[in-house]
């Protein structure tokens, strides 16, 4: 927090609009993740049966098959952690943006920072990709509302971390010189 | 001498000098050496190499249609889509699930080599394949997410259905692993292989 009587100094405008991009472009992908979860990935048809995938549908279908670790991976890599990515960067955007530096926001740094290597939207997309061309020969299926939406939120989130800047970021949010966090 | 170090989590530059374990600006832990890395990345490499090979060699799904399963390989599964004339998918499929982990296993083996025994190649060359060890390293999950959804949606019980098999758990593992063994791979002994290679006088 700023003290008392020390003037916050203004951003650049650099500064401002990147943030302001990053922010709107990490809100977006998270909005598009709440949708891809909750609405249908894929209506597949055989000989009048219908059946309604979801995205956690194949996690659902690995943990009860036994398979718990594939079910957790895939669980993990594929929302748990894009979630937490866009959440993570919402958060100090906007606080950023705000001029809220609070020392717990150092943990949405490292949160963002840990989980990002195990954050694979675009893979899970291409995944499912493939599976709809290798599914043509044996079951018809239409793709659903949440596949776009999934898409589009893994579309977002690359694009929102390739825009992200770190450095800027902490440069604003943890200034050199404050006091350090304890612990 | 490089003197200086960046803070996994905010990227700032903090002098190697600065005697504390955690980042200045974040209060991040700092990459520290890690003693034993090599080892370590190599141990995780020789794991993946040897998971690599159930993966390979045993089915990684069954496809059951109207009461007859038949089980694919990661290389049934490329080459049906091959004479199926779907190319480009049979192209992706096969360097995400085979070019990509082997590809992996060998720039491993040969960052680990050269920061063992200096002089194999140029520091240079070698933090770019570190760099591009670590980007390619997800693409090989596709094979993964790609089984996850077939189960997930073909349940169609006897008319047809997808199942997974012993193969797809150890591609998984030999993923997991080889991303693991980058991790545990501290690329400050490349640079430490190339700064020994320079203080020692060349035989003439």
């Amino acid at each position: 927090m700023t003290g008392i009587g020390q003037a916050k100094a203004p951003l650049s405008f650099a500064t401002v609009s990147r943030t302001d991009g990053c922010l709107a472009l990490s809100a977006t992908a998270l909005i598009f993740y709440i949708a891809g979860l909750s609405l249908p990935l894929a209506v597949a048809a055989k000989f009048g049966e219908k059946h309604t995938g979801y995205l956690f549908s194949g996690v659902a279908s690995l943990w009860e098959s036994g398979n718990w670790h594939l079910a957790l991976l895939v669980a993990v890599c594929g929302a748990a952690a894009p979630i937490a990515l866009t959440t993570s960067l919402c958060v100090l955007l906007f606080a950023a943006r705000a001029r809220m530096p609070r020392p717990g926001l150092r943990r949405w740094l490292h949160l963002a920072a840990r989980v990002e290597q195990w954050s694979m939207p675009e893979v899970h997309m291409l995944g499912v990709i493939v599976a709809f061309t290798k599914l043509s020969a044996l079951v018809a299926t239409d793709p659903g509302p949440g596949l776009w939406c999934y898409g589009l939120a893994a579309f977002f989130t690359l694009l929102s971390w390739r825009n992200f800047d770190a450095a800027d970021l902490a440069s604003v949010l943890f200034p050199p010189g404050r006091k350090e966090e304890s612990g | 001498m490089s003197s200086w170090l960046e803070c996994p989590a905010c990227r700032q530059i903090v002098p190697a000098a600065w005697n504390k374990p955690s980042c200045p600006h974040c209060a991040n832990p700092l990459p520290q050496r890690r003693p034993g890395s090599l080892a370590r990345s190599a141990a995780f490499a020789i794991a993946a190499a040897i998971m690599l090979v159930p993966a390979y060699t045993l089915p990684v799904m069954s496809i059951e249609r109207l009461g007859r399963a038949h089980a694919d390989t990661i290389f049934n599964g490329v080459w049906k889509l091959w004479n199926q004339g779907m190319w480009g998918l049979a192209i992706i499929v096969f360097t995400a699930s085979l070019l990509v982990p082997a590809m992996k296993l060998f720039g491993l083996a040969l960052l680990i080599a050269a920061s063992r025994w200096r002089g194999l190649a140029s520091a240079e060359l070698l933090a770019r394949l570190h760099g591009l060890l670590h980007f390619i390293g997800r693409w090989s999950m596709l094979d993964i997410f790609l089984v996850a959804f077939l189960c997930g949606i073909v349940r169609f019980g006897g008319l047809a259905s997808v199942g997974v098999r012993p193969g797809a758990v150890a591609f998984a593992a030999a993923v997991i692993l080889t991303m693991l063994a980058t991790a545990a791979f501290d690329p400050r002994t490349i640079r430490d292989a190339a700064e020994n290679s320079l203080r020692t006088p060349t035989p003439t």
